[in-house]
């Protein structure tokens, strides 16, 4: 997000950094389950059990295992609160411990919170509607309507960490994760804000499960190979995720350990067709070369891209498409995308995939692509295998794509040698 | 760098386009009416202010994406942009919303957004489904408008439209897109009236009363407003007339309650969107004012807080007063209708208010229009978990 500037305090201001990270995912709460689970390959993909599938071609998914939250809190009205509050509440706890173990540094004033989730309120507007259809308008629990805002995530973390911030909450398909971070770079440059909790949040349910396997998504032969020539549909997932963003200057000076810098993010629409993508990615094209040109960046600095893809196939092939274009079309830049082993946990699959690049940059280890193992001819890229040891990596790009088409996003990601 | 609204379209409750939007509030023409959208005798209220249009006959889209669609291009064309400028140029989409495309009532939900519990599937059902979520929304307006620099949604409750407008002018002031498109929509729904029926917080009898004494709650409305945001010198270099400028932006959360609004986190808000201006130069507030206790209560004592005494005399509109509350659409909404004000030069009426409560000390407009000589106006919105946003508008 920086354009250079001779003046390094300037600069400093202007660069965007994440100092912590959180996250619940089907391996269960932590960065650390996540990271073991996405680099050991295994895949979170099971029958469902949580819900009746019968009629589904589908029957498979990734769910959040039961999780103890017996240390986490038992004062507050958390262990009462929508699942999509719990999980995003734990991964907050997680990324502030990160970024500031001695307790949160920042005026509350100057906290910022920016979500994205695609259908993750659906679980709690379904019951209200329910209690419509089954029963009568007046059965309808309050308490329950005031959960069906989208911001109300966000304003459950608010209350509960006393931030007063600006809070911002986007539902706008599966780029809702790095459009939130967009957002959150944007309060952080402006100056409206110290530091800002950005992350995203979306549920696997039972409706979400049905309505995408009427429409046709999802894979009926149960499997989630990203580029694969077989793929034939995604199997869902969920999670939640959350970074800690701040400005250089800020994180430099309350002496804060910076994990990498966001050096730019692209957004793009395919503005093509609807619930299509665009054959070419378009739009995608158009968010990878913003998110470079942001961060003064070429293509060939690039060493891995977290992709997007998820078994649908023209998604996969749009995005191979959009790759090919920015970075030529015989180029070895190592690709892979988390969705063979996580599911397609839609907005929240973008902090994912922006969490695994990050501790790409500080270690090397790039996830391997699960669940592939016939590369589709057509799609020419050179995906990351198991078994393929550490290899340098001083900037990843990480993608978002809707699988409707529509909103895609690029976060180009810069290895912090402070 | 200015930044301007340089096209703007509406449908409301009580008049469509702009010059009918225009005289219903100098009229201050009352929107409220017996739902006839569905049957709401199941429900305590049965009164909203609904938009009496309906869009064209064979769309296979939701009512909601249509209204979007209508006043994105109506907004477009106000600022005279023709669809090959839009493609030369970084033109940006935000959408306002916290319904979309959702169902309207209980047997619409049950036959279309869950044809799986009554062994039902169907191609069309398909399309309708996923034209529920905002992002369908969204992606229609896209592809319409030719929106592609960046497009993405607000759901912050009922403070979105005044959120989208203000990021909108950040990424202008930014330099990142030449011009942004913000779009508001809210159709009335069962979800909605039900919801704020079992919260207590929809007038019972022939409200809404903003401000007055005896008020005793909001009142549903429907709504979608579009406005072109981009700079002013970029607007007038390529000759369309700027209507207002935005000059001030502020946001903020309390923190502190989901549905219990706090005047400080207010408070913030107005004052960061005054910074860079004076308090004095203030000529209206155009409130949030909702109508329930609580919130008008909240919002005079910030009034009181920012402007100290010179809140008592400072004129001041609820516009929900005449439109209802067309919640993530009341942004943008009541922001065209600030616009209209201070093209026409007036300040438009509250209705209803008929003995403004002495405990909250304002001047509230009612009864008829005042004129409006100068021309710069704060105006507010609030929302569900504590958030709060202001704008200040001040005349091109």
């Amino acid at each position: 997000m920086s354009h250079p500037t001779n003046n390094p305090a300037t600069e400093a201001r202007r660069r965007i950094v994440v100092t912590g990270m959180g996250a619940v995912s089907p391996y269960g709460p932590g960065v650390d389950r996540l990271l073991a689970g996405i680099h050991g390959g295994e895949v979170a993909l099971r029958p469902i059990a949580v819900f009746n599938v019968d009629g589904c071609r589908a029957t498979h998914g990734a769910s959040i295992p039961d999780l103890d939250l017996s240390g986490f809190d038992a004062s507050s009205g958390f262990r009462r609160a929508p699942r999509a509050s719990r999980y995003t509440m734990v991964a907050v706890d997680e990324a502030l411990r990160a970024a500031a173990p001695d307790g949160l540094p920042w005026a509350p004033e100057r906290v910022g919170v920016c979500l994205g989730t695609y259908r993750g309120m659906t679980e709690i507007s379904e019951m209200i509607w329910t209690k419509l259809i089954d029963a009568e308008p007046r059965f309808v629990p309050a308490l329950l309507f005031q959960e069906t805002v989208t911001n109300a995530v966000a304003s459950a973390i608010s209350i509960r960490w006393g931030l007063r911030g600006t809070n911002y909450a986007i539902s706008a398909g599966n780029a809702s994760g790095y459009q939130a971070l967009y957002l959150a770079a944007q309060m952080l440059l402006t100056d409206a804000a110290d530091a800002v909790l950005a992350g995203t949040f979306d549920l696997f349910t039972e409706a979400n499960h049905h309505d995408m396997d009427d429409l046709g998504m999802l894979s009926p032969s149960n499997a989630s190979r990203p580029f694969d020539s077989r793929r034939d549909g995604f199997l869902m997932g969920e999670g939640a995720a959350v970074v800690v963003l701040e400005t250089e200057a800020g994180a430099r000076a309350r002496g804060a350990t910076i994990l990498a810098e966001v050096a730019g993010i692209g957004l793009g629409h395919d503005a093509y067709g609807f619930a299509t993508n665009h054959p070419e990615g378009v739009g995608l094209v158009a968010a990878m070369e913003r998110a470079l040109a942001a961060a003064d960046a070429t293509p060939a600095e690039v060493d891995y891209i977290g992709a997007a893809a998820n078994s649908t196939p023209s998604l996969d092939r749009a995005e191979a498409r959009a790759i090919h274009k920015v970075f030529g079309p015989g180029s070895a830049v190592p690709v892979s995308s988390l969705k063979g082993a996580t599911g397609e946990a839609m907005a929240a699959s973008d902090m994912f995939n922006l969490i695994a690049s990050i501790a790409a940059l500080n270690g090397g280890r790039l996830p391997p692509q699960a669940g592939t193992d016939r590369v589709d001819p057509d799609i020419h890229l050179n995906l990351v295998r198991q078994g393929d040891g550490p290899v340098p990596v001083a900037a990843c790009l990480a993608h978002s794509y809707s699988y409707f088409g529509g909103s895609a996003a690029a976060v180009f990601l810069r290895i912090w040698q402070g | 760098m200015r930044v301007a609204i340089s096209g703007m379209a509406a449908l409301t409750p009580i008049g469509h386009g702009l010059a009918g939007f225009a005289a219903g509030l100098r009229e201050g023409r009352e929107g409220a009416a017996p739902i006839r959208r569905f049957d709401a005798s199941r429900h305590r209220v049965q009164r909203a202010a609904e938009v009496d249009w309906e869009g064209p006959g064979e769309s296979p889209w939701s009512r909601a994406s249509e209204m979007a669609l209508a006043v994105g291009a109506g907004a477009l064309a106000d600022a005279g942009l023709e669809a090959a400028e839009l493609a030369r140029s970084r033109t940006g989409l935000i959408l306002a919303s916290s319904q979309a495309g959702m169902a309207v009532d209980a047997r619409g939900y049950g036959r279309l957004s869950h044809p799986y519990r009554q062994g039902l599937a169907g191609d069309g059902l398909a399309v309708r489904m996923l034209d529920a979520a905002p992002a369908s929304t969204l992606d229609l307006l896209a592809i319409r408008c030719g929106a592609s620099a960046f497009a993405f949604n607000l759901s912050t409750a009922c403070s979105a439209g005044l959120h989208a407008i203000g990021i909108a002018r950040e990424a202008i002031r930014r330099g990142e897109v030449d011009a942004v498109l913000v779009v508001g929509v809210e159709v009335l729904t069962e979800f909605a009236l039900a919801g704020f029926g079992v919260l207590r917080a929809l007038t019972i009898g022939s409200g809404p009363r903003p401000f007055d004494e005896l008020r005793d709650g909001t009142l549903l409305g429907e709504g979608a407003a579009a406005v072109l945001v981009e700079a002013e010198e970029r607007a007038r270099a390529r000759g369309a007339t700027p209507r207002a400028e935005i000059a001030g932006y502020g946001s903020s959360t309390d923190g502190d309650h989901m549905t219990r609004p706090q005047a400080a986190g207010a408070a913030r808000a107005m004052a960061q969107a005054l910074s860079g201006l004076h308090p004095e130069q203030v000529d209206w507030v155009k409130a949030h004012g909702t109508g329930t206790r609580h919130n008008d209560a909240a919002e005079a004592q910030a009034i009181h807080a920012v402007f100290g005494r010179r809140a008592a005399a400072l004129p001041l509109t609820s516009m929900k007063s005449l439109l209802g509350h067309s919640l993530g659409a009341s942004g943008v909404v009541e922001a065209v209708g600030v616009v209209l004000a201070l093209s026409g030069g007036f300040v438009p009426p509250t209705r209803n208010c008929e003995r403004p409560d002495p405990a909250l000390a304002l001047d509230v407009v009612a009864g008829a229009a005042r004129p409006l000589i100068a021309g710069c106006v704060l105006a507010n919105a609030f929302g569900f978990g504590g958030n709060n946003a202001a704008l200040v508008l001040r005349a091109a």
